[in-house]
């Protein structure tokens, strides 16, 4: 595995464990054999200490209050998931890169709602569908699938769902509190038709057509706990 | 300011205090403005007619309303004007995206509703929602802009203001 650092951008990508090794060193400084040979050569870390650009994203990743999670489903079956681990100064957002790789994006917290729009390419969509979708809970697999075919039957067992035949994203983001445990979070069908807010019962998936002002409010309500954090 | 017969604060005192005012300006429009926001005096020879602000709301950026009036060529369609002013955006607002974009067809004509986010000139993030209307040969838009983590709170408020620009005869 390769590890690409910028020392000048801070833009850094490397591979889940090298990401694991580089913490653990971190937090005290336990030797790791290959993975902080690869650190070392790429400029993450020079002598004792972590190159200055990623320090923020390792205080946080260390100290962190709130765990996000990020996962994103393409119609074509690419997944790009993510984590975000948010502290009082920082927001580390690892994200899935080609070459199963990880990028490590550092967020000041206020920006956290911006951040996720952008992850998740928040942007204009078409509107108008006013009805509500119902579909049994095991219908998802198919719905949300890379198999056209299915995708299209499925679609039509439930009346027809404009956009189905892609392109879509089919994305969540959760956050997960670690002082009060408190999960919060939303699931979006985002199509260039119309974007649908999906609840998941242990029966049925019911898609509420949304908008991208709703989706934003719901990802202000999401980060408001990171952004009261900072103030 | 004067009180308006329409929208009232959602969770008030039964109505008997209006959340919104109209504001009527002698150049020939009206608004609506949340009560209890200050509004400023307007500079000689700008183009903004109406500014007026949040007592306090968002830490350190005040929630603002402001009215720009603009020239417009003729026949320029609303849509063909915002899809002129979307790249001036993108070049002066610090980190500027775009979220939301649509046209809204109405018995007083069309408006163009935009929602974007950007960063202030004290690194704050800001939500703004603007409304684009052009009325004769003068394009007017009504922007809100308000801290990104008050906005939740405050966009049913603001959805009200910008519906509520008049133009009178």
């Amino acid at each position: 595995m390769t590890v690409l650092f910028d020392a000048a951008t801070g833009r850094l990508r490397l591979s889940a464990d090298d990401w694991e090794a580089l913490l653990s060193w971190s937090r005290d400084h336990s030797r790791q054999g290959e993975h902080l040979t690869r650190l070392r050569e790429a400029g993450v870390i020079r002598g004792d200490w972590p190159h200055s650009s990623v320090m923020p994203a390792l205080e946080a990743a260390l100290d962190h209050i709130t765990t996000l999670r990020v996962r994103q489903r393409l119609h074509d079956g690419r997944r790009i998931d993510g984590t975000g681990l948010v502290a009082r100064g920082a927001v580390a957002f690892l994200l899935d890169a080609p070459d199963d790789l990880r990028e490590l994006l550092t967020v000041h917290p206020t920006m956290l709602t911006s951040a996720l729009a952008r992850v998740v390419a928040l942007g204009p969509r078409d509107r108008g569908e006013i009805e509500d979708r119902e579909a049994a809970a095991d219908a998802e697999t198919d719905l949300f699938g890379s198999d056209a075919g299915r995708r299209r039957a499925a679609a039509d067992a439930i009346g027809g769902l404009p956009g189905v035949d892609g392109p879509w994203n089919y994305w969540s983001v959760h956050a997960h509190r670690q002082p009060d445990g408190l999960e919060e979070g939303l699931t979006v069908l985002d199509t260039p038709d119309q974007m649908w807010l999906v609840e998941r019962t242990h029966e049925k998936l019911l898609l509420s057509p949304t908008d991208p002002t709703r989706v934003w409010r719901l990802l202000i309500r999401i980060s408001s706990h990171a952004m009261e954090l900072f103030r | 300011m004067t009180p308006d017969a329409g929208p009232r604060h959602p969770e008030g005192d039964g109505g008997a205090t209006p959340w919104l005012e109209r504001y009527e300006d002698t150049r020939g429009f009206s608004l609506l403005c949340p009560t209890g926001w200050e509004r400023l005096p307007i500079p000689s020879g700008t183009e903004t007619a109406f500014v007026a602000i949040a007592p306090g709301h968002g830490g350190d950026f005040h929630a603002n309303i402001v009215l720009t009036v603009d020239d417009l060529p003729q026949d320029l369609d609303v849509a063909e004007w915002q899809a002129e002013v979307e790249p001036a955006l993108d070049l002066t607002l610090e980190e500027y995206m775009l979220l939301d974009l649509e046209r809204i067809d109405g018995p007083d004509g069309s408006m163009i509703r935009r929602l974007m986010h950007h960063v202030g000139p004290r690194s704050q993030p800001i939500t703004a929602e603007q409304w684009a209307r052009a009325h004769g040969p003068t394009g007017y838009t009504l922007t809100c802009s308000v801290a990104t983590p008050a906005y939740d709170g405050l966009a049913d408020l603001l959805a009200d203001v910008g519906r509520s620009l008049r133009f009178t005869p």
